[in-house]
């Protein structure tokens, strides 16, 4: 067994294409637990705490690029988070405990691609890229066709940045869990709206833990185009919902408790984007 | 690794926990196990200035680091944030005082007029079984108005 | 006499040694030489055991020992009524949790490894999980000659000719869950012989003298030749009454000769404690049209597990507060303990009274409203008072504090009784 703790980025490749049976250590909060419960059993651990470059949030002209190991009490904190994305604040601050958010990342939580991780419905329905880098390449994955496509994170890949289009989005995010705090989703829901005078120009909806992977409905994004923000609590999006919960989960149990409580969920997580002001 | 400004130097399994370097390595038993996948709380340890459960730290990852146990709060004498504890009686059994004292710390040492939410926000992720939290609310309310004083 | 901590705030001697984090649970405890051990735990509800890995176990590096039942130089079984619940199997496992193998190491990698190569093989038996099912002709036998551990009867009055009288009659069923306590401090023992020769567990108990008498059988040993040191208790709430980790820490000391400590993980922790007894109630309540109670017919069946532990306690305390704190002429009560393959269950805060409160005030409230009368009010008309007597005959004389606090609950409504 070994450990390493790169400093920087490169460091980190050449170690991803030395070594085979590796597991890169972001914060550590599922890798130490499948470790203790012998879940897996890694030749090499590829720490990369250590990486400041990873650790940022940056603002560019057209976008923001997040760094994969910044954590969520970070995110919460952000300035930028906070300008341009209510969603993320949302969903950041309502993920685990305080102990958790210091140590969970948004690079570990994208890929270890848990079904209720709670920041991924946010960032598809901001339609984030992911910059997977290696040794002799780079790739820009869109985060819907990452799940879609399940194209995964190559062997010799480390996920570094997430980057985020800053155009004027409103967006909000509500999450069901069983208790206040530490709870994992039982459902979460993202949006975000582009409005001009009061009527919808975009919307992007993202459901989480209602299937495999968190997924968008188009149907209802298409039918609220060019509609007044009042359609948004109307019957129909509620019916489409329900109609998308019951279709992707048909089989389980939790159906028909989850395909009426989408509709709380999703009203809410209207109501955290503000679209009603 | 430094623990409460003291260095330790020791050659470890990688898969080491944090809390298991603590309590078998650095023999500091202040530091506890309730449930060993960051449910409980009860191994909080703040890192730079940061709460988090050492029950999910690899020790290795931490190397170099700063770490502050229970036992590098009081330093030489009892911290207000342990006074208010004791004045207001918000300890039981005890077993999650520890975790629930650095959390404190980790909220008052940043914020010192932090709200009553922001207490409740602070140590949601330290469970107790026996107070039922509110006299706790009351003790760190009162470590506010020591630290304040001081 | 003048008792001076009465209404007065007192600041408890242990807290300052909690809050520096200094106050000492039985796995701050080191010694020198300590050894670890765990134990094997079934992982099928009900079956025998055919066959383990036994003799591979005690080849690995650091197992200093395994132990089985054959081992064991007194009683093979504990319990804090009945001696049922099995410190090794000797071949029948009743739950989940069930204790197969001991096995001593060196260190805690060691019995990790050593535990986590265990090979057992069973023999697979169909067990019963709900109280219907274990009552069920046929079923099998988990208790001496019958699944029913415990059978108590309240009757009072007529209730026949009560049912008669009623205006009104509500009857539901009702149902609670199993609950764990869950205190932080996950069981732990330390055994060792201290300086005179005395075989001493250090463990958090709520027994130290039933714990003393439970290893000194089970090591054939007299009781003054066991010491049990209550270290701090982090937290119990009923789940520390029933013994869990002290028999197999001393006999892995009794057996090594050194010092041992058995730390459970939250895991095995939850697995292998006794449980709230989930209960299922039938209530049949009568009613006259002034309000006042006549006649209340109640089954409860509580599911007790694998095995006794206080499930006959835990059941009479059920029916003898089965009608609550109210004035009731005619009433007819049974309940029962019924064993089954889930995990047994036994003291937990209430102990029996915390459960049959969602029916009989379910059943107050269902009244009210046929009634239409204040369910307030309506619980004041037939509330106990100093002269009542409840079901089981009792003449209450004194401490009666529930008209009073009704009356405090009225007057911050502003309501009228």
């Amino acid at each position: 067994m070994d450990f390493y703790q790169p400093l920087c980025i490169n460091e980190v490749k050449d170690l991803l294409v030395q070594s085979k049976f590796n597991k890169l250590l972001a914060g550590g909060t599922d890798l130490v637990l499948d470790i203790k419960r012998g879940k897996i059993n890694p030749e090499v651990i590829i720490d990369i705490n250590r990486i400041e470059a990873l650790k940022d949030i940056r603002e560019d002209h057209h976008e923001i690029s997040i760094g994969s190991m910044v954590c969520f009490s970070q995110l919460k904190d952000n300035s930028l988070m906070n300008q341009y994305f209510h969603s993320i604040v949302l969903s950041a601050s309502h993920m685990g405990s305080p102990q958790i958010r210091n140590m969970a990342t948004i690079g570990g939580n994208i890929i270890n691609k848990a079904s209720a991780a709670d920041i991924i419905p946010c960032l598809i329905s901001l339609n984030a890229v992911l910059v997977l880098e290696s040794k002799d390449s780079i790739r820009y994955i869109n985060l819907e066709t990452y799940f879609q496509n399940e194209d995964w994170i190559r062997k010799d890949e480390i996920l570094t940045k997430i980057i985020i289009s800053k155009k004027n989005v409103l967006s909000g995010y509500n999450k069901l869990g069983k208790r206040n705090s530490l709870a994992i989703a039982r459902i979460n829901v993202a949006v975000s709206f582009m409005i001009e005078d009061k009527i919808i120009k975009h919307m992007s909806i993202c459901l989480g833990a209602v299937g495999r992977y968190p997924f968008r409905v188009k149907e209802l994004e298409e039918k609220a185009i060019g509609k007044t923000v009042d359609y948004l609590f109307s019957e129909e999006p509620l019916e489409i919902l329900e109609q998308q919960v019951y279709k992707s989960i048909k089989g389980r149990s939790s159906m028909p408790f989850k395909k009426e409580a989408i509709k709380g969920v999703y009203k809410n997580a209207v109501m955290s984007s503000g679209v009603m002001k | 690794m430094i623990i409460n400004g003291k260095s330790y130097t020791k050659k470890i399994d990688p898969l080491l926990r944090l809390i298991d370097f603590i309590r078998d390595e650095a023999k500091l038993k202040g530091t506890k196990e309730g449930c060993g996948e960051g449910e409980c709380g009860a191994c909080t340890v703040i890192i730079d200035g940061r709460a988090v459960n050492s029950c999910l730290v690899l020790a290795a990852s931490v190397n170099g680091k700063e770490i502050t146990t229970i036992e590098g709060v009081s330093q030489g004498k009892l911290h207000p944030i342990q006074e208010a504890f004791i004045e207001v009686g918000a300890v039981q059994c005890g077993y999650c005082t520890p975790g629930m004292i650095l959390s404190t710390k980790a909220l008052l040492d940043k914020n010192i007029d932090a709200t009553e939410e922001e207490i409740k926000e602070s140590i949601s992720g330290n469970l107790c079984r026996c107070t039922g939290y509110q006299i706790m609310i009351e003790g760190i309310k009162k470590a506010q108005d020591k630290l304040k004083k001081r | 006499m003048h008792v001076k901590a009465v209404g007065e705030g007192f600041i408890r001697p242990d807290i300052y040694e909690k809050v520096q984090g200094k106050a000492k649970y039985p796995d701050d405890i080191e010694m020198e030489g300590m050894l670890y051990a765990g134990v094997k735990r079934s992982t099928i509800p009900y079956g025998r055991v055919l066959k383990t890995n036994i003799d591979e176990i005690r080849q690995m590096e650091g197992v200093i020992c395994v132990i089985d039942y054959t081992m064991i130089p007194g009683a093979k079984c504990h319990g804090v009524i009945l001696k049922d619940i099995p410190i090794l199997v000797q071949d029948i496992v009743k739950r989940v949790g069930d204790c197969i193998l001991l096995i001593v190491a060196k260190d805690k990698v060691s019995l990790k490894k050593a535990l986590d190569q265990v090979e057992v093989e069973y023999d697979v038996y169909q067990g019963v999980f709900t109280i219907e099912d274990a009552l069920k002709e046929g079923a099998p036998i988990l208790g001496d000659k019958s699944n029913i551990l415990y059978d108590i009867k309240v009757k009072t009055g007529d209730i026949e000719a009560g049912f008669k009288e009623a205006d009104y009659i509500a009857e539901n069923c009702y149902h609670t869950q199993m609950t764990d306590h869950a205190f932080l401090q996950t069981e732990t023992a330390v055994a060792h012989y201290d300086d005179e020769g005395v075989l001493t567990v250090h463990v958090a108990t709520q027994y130290p003298h039933y714990d003393r008498e439970e290893v000194a059988r089970c090591l054939n040993i007299q009781e003054d030749e066991v010491k049990i040191i209550n270290e701090t208790i982090g937290g119990a709430f009923g789940g520390r009454e029933d013994i869990n980790p002290q028999c197999h820490a001393a006999l892995a000391t009794f057996i090594t000769k050194k010092p041992v400590k058995v730390v459970y993980s939250r895991e095995e922790s939850t697995i292998s404690r006794s449980k709230r007894h989930p209960m299922e109630m039938f209530y049949k309540t009568g009613v006259k049209k002034d309000g006042k109670l006549c006649a209340l017919k109640v089954r409860i069946y509580g599911d007790t597990g694998a095995y006794a532990s206080w499930g006959m306690n835990v059941l009479r305390k059920a029916a003898i507060h089965a009608t609550g704190p109210y004035v009731i002429p005619n009433v007819d009560i049974e309940a029962k303990a019924v064993y089954t393959n889930n995990p047994y269950c036994g003291a937990m805060r209430g102990f029996g009274a915390a459960q049959v409160p969602l029916a009989y005030e379910s059943q107050m409230d269902i009244l009210a409203e046929k009634l239409t009368m204040h369910p307030l009010k309506f619980r004041y008309m037939n509330a106990f008072d100093v002269g009542s007597q409840t079901a089981t005959g009792q003449k209450l004389k004194s401490s009666i504090g529930i008209k009073k606090c009704i009356e405090k609950i009225a007057d911050v409504n502003q309501m009228e009784l």
